[in-house]
């Protein structure tokens, strides 16, 4: 009986991993075999491989089009991302330190605001009115913002629910041996969140690289695209074009597969470190 | 106001077991008091002090404030906004004449019954297939790890890029309608087809989230004590009784993590179906989102602001509720 309950399961276990390759691989690598091709290989859309390969043309073209539009859009990406990351965890780090050790009225009035931001959509018009009343409105200083402001109360959720867990004891420690506010959260508070903010730059990158939406409200008046409006825009230029398009689609999605390749286990760590508390 | 007086409480409890660190920060004042044995409010206020001089408020003044002005402030901006015609520059205040004018325009009603359906579709699936992978997943499975890095591998690809790997898959030549027609089938219009492109655009996000709510609750299952399986194991309890009563029950505060964020984002999102099919053929795709985002792009800052303002409606009056639902559920287990 036993036995048979196994071989059932082994049977399942296969079948499962087995439709996998069907759902996940097939997929990828109809992308990547695509992007190989030259056009009128690609526009067969099948999964055959190619009779003559144009990598390296294909790639290259995809560097080179319009003057390096792309390779610029690129960079606007890892810029956006970097900053914008960047600026959450410091703001939000130490935003949610303070909001968890006081308790006064107006930072229960900015918990309440925030737990609702969680929630509420982002109006977007009002906030580009407000971005070009600053003068900061299509530029990636503005989307830096946008984008820290809205993924602003998840980081504060989850930085709170880890600094609740540290003891007031070691903030009264530290200020008898001589720590201002600022000295106390940047070298005993902020080390000691170091597995909220792995998880918080770890999940954060993704949706800012990969953010489609707030860059095409934001920045569809400006000069300087991100890559995902950059790729947006590519396919209807390449609408007959696959083996560029899909090349495009590859060099787009590399840095996070790549990262993700070296670090998975962190990776799959870090986007449940907070996700169960959320 | 409850928890102002605890905490101070607690401040001043503590004071006897580390008086050393208002000695130093409160200064000669405090151990005067403390030694005259001085009333404890005295000795309260001078405490609160200290606690308002280390947690100083500028150290969260700098997040609260980005998010103040560019997220709060817009917010409540919009309900004025989508009264009144405006080019960004000047407004005029017209009543509530937009949200007529959105209700009337051909588009809404299909957008908002699509929305419900997407919404509601893209959560189910979620939330149960998720969950049924996840309780897989944590039975020694030898694959697992492997399942886990697979199924999750979609969540790294931006919404562009998936809409355009399956649009290509998809399509009418593509290599799926192949296959298809390599077993002797009618090519099936999966994306340009009204009947079918709806729930075509379900399971392509589901493809790409599903990774999120599976890891989401392969931690909350693996934070069930492994006791309370062996006990009901001893107990002869079934794989799939200590699922239901064992691992549902504990589950809940998961459930409702899962069911919540992808609830609010299957509400919100249209980018991915925007991206594959434009809201065609007819309305069959088109979303709350979509509509906003075609008013805005045509410069009707007012009507869309309109939209957002239903949308924000729409989100609220199912999502709080909701939680708060759960929320009650979850004190009463």
């Amino acid at each position: 009986m036993v036995k048979k309950h196994r071989v059932f399961g082994k049977i399942f276990e296969v079948l499962f991993v087995g439709s996998t390759v069907i759902t996940h691989w097939l997929v990828f690598y109809f992308i990547l075999i695509n992007s190989f091709k030259n056009k009128t290989e690609a526009a067969r859309l099948n999964l055959a491989f190619p009779t003559e390969w144009s990598i390296i043309e294909n790639y290259t073209y995809i560097f080179k089009y319009s003057s390096g539009a792309f390779f610029k859009a690129f960079w606007n990406s890892v810029v956006l991302t970097f900053w914008s990351i960047l600026l959450l965890v410091v703001t939000a780090s130490m935003a949610a330190f303070i909001m968890q050790r006081r308790k006064d009225r107006i930072y229960a009035a900015s918990d309440k605001l925030i737990v609702a931001g969680l929630i509420v959509p982002a109006s977007i018009i009002p906030t580009y009115w407000i971005l070009s009343k600053l003068g900061i409105a299509n530029t990636l200083f503005g989307l830096i913002l946008v984008e820290v402001a809205t993924l602003f109360p998840f980081a504060v959720m989850m930085y709170k629910g880890f600094v609740a867990t540290i003891p007031r004891e070691v903030d009264e420690a530290a200020i008898v041996d001589g720590c201002g506010s600022i000295s106390l959260f940047y070298r005993i508070i902020f080390p000691l969140l170091k597995p909220i903010t792995a998880a918080v730059v770890i999940l954060r990158s993704i949706i800012v690289y990969n953010d489609f939406q707030n860059p095409q409200y934001y920045m569809s008046g400006s000069s300087s695209q991100t890559v995902q409006l950059c790729i947006y825009g590519l396919k209807s230029a390449f609408d007959t074009d696959y083996g560029h398009l899909f090349a495009a689609v590859v060099v787009v999605s590399m840095p996070l597969i790549i990262v993700y390749l070296i670090l998975n286990k962190k990776i799959l760590e870090g986007m449940t470190a907070g996700a169960v508390k959320g | 106001m409850q928890s102002t007086r605890s905490r101070k409480k607690s401040l001043a409890g503590k004071s006897g077991q580390t008086g050393a660190v208002e000695a130093v920060k409160g200064g000669k004042l405090l151990l005067f008091c403390v030694t005259a044995g001085y009333g404890t409010r005295k000795r309260r206020i001078v405490l609160n002090k200290i606690g308002k001089k280390t947690y100083t408020g500028w150290l969260a003044a700098p997040g609260i404030l980005i998010y103040i002005i560019i997220f709060v402030i817009p917010t409540f901006a919009s309900f004025y906004f989508s009264m009144t015609t405006w080019n960004l520059k000047t407004s005029t205040f017209i009543g509530l004449k937009n949200f007529f004018t959105f209700f009337t325009m051909a588009n809404t009603k299909a957008a908002l019954i699509n929305t419900f359906f997407y919404a509601g579709a893209t959560c189910l699936l979620k939330v149960v297939v998720g969950l049924l992978i996840a309780q897989y997943l944590c039975r020694n499975v030898k694959s697992a790890e492997y399942l886990k890095i697979i199924l999750f591998f979609p969540t790294l690809l931006g919404n562009v890029v998936v809409a355009i790997a399956f649009e290509k898959l998809l399509a009418s030549g593509g290599i799926v309608n192949q296959v298809i027609a390599l077993f002797g089938g009618e090519p099936v219009k999966w994306l340009t087809d009204s009947a079918t492109a709806l729930i075509t655009c379900i399971v392509i996000d589901v493809w790409k989230g599903i990774g999120t709510a599976m890891l989401i609750y392969v931690a909350g299952i693996s934070a069930i004590p492994s006791t309370y399986f062996e006990a009901a194991a001893i107990d002869g309890a079934t794989p799939a009784k200590q699922f239901k009563e064992i691992t549902l029950p504990l589950l809940v505060p998961t459930i409702n993590s899962v069911l919540t964020l992808s609830l609010i984002g299957g509400l919100r999102t249209y980018e991915l179906v925007y991206a594959m099919t434009g809201g065609g053929p007819g309305y069959s795709t088109e979303l709350l989102g979509s509509v906003i985002y075609k008013l805005f792009a045509r410069g009707s800052y007012g009507l869309a602001t309109a939209g957002y303002v239903i949308m924000f409606v729409v989100v609220s009056v199912i999502v709080f509720p909701l939680n708060s639902f759960v929320a009650k559920r979850e004190a009463e287990l």
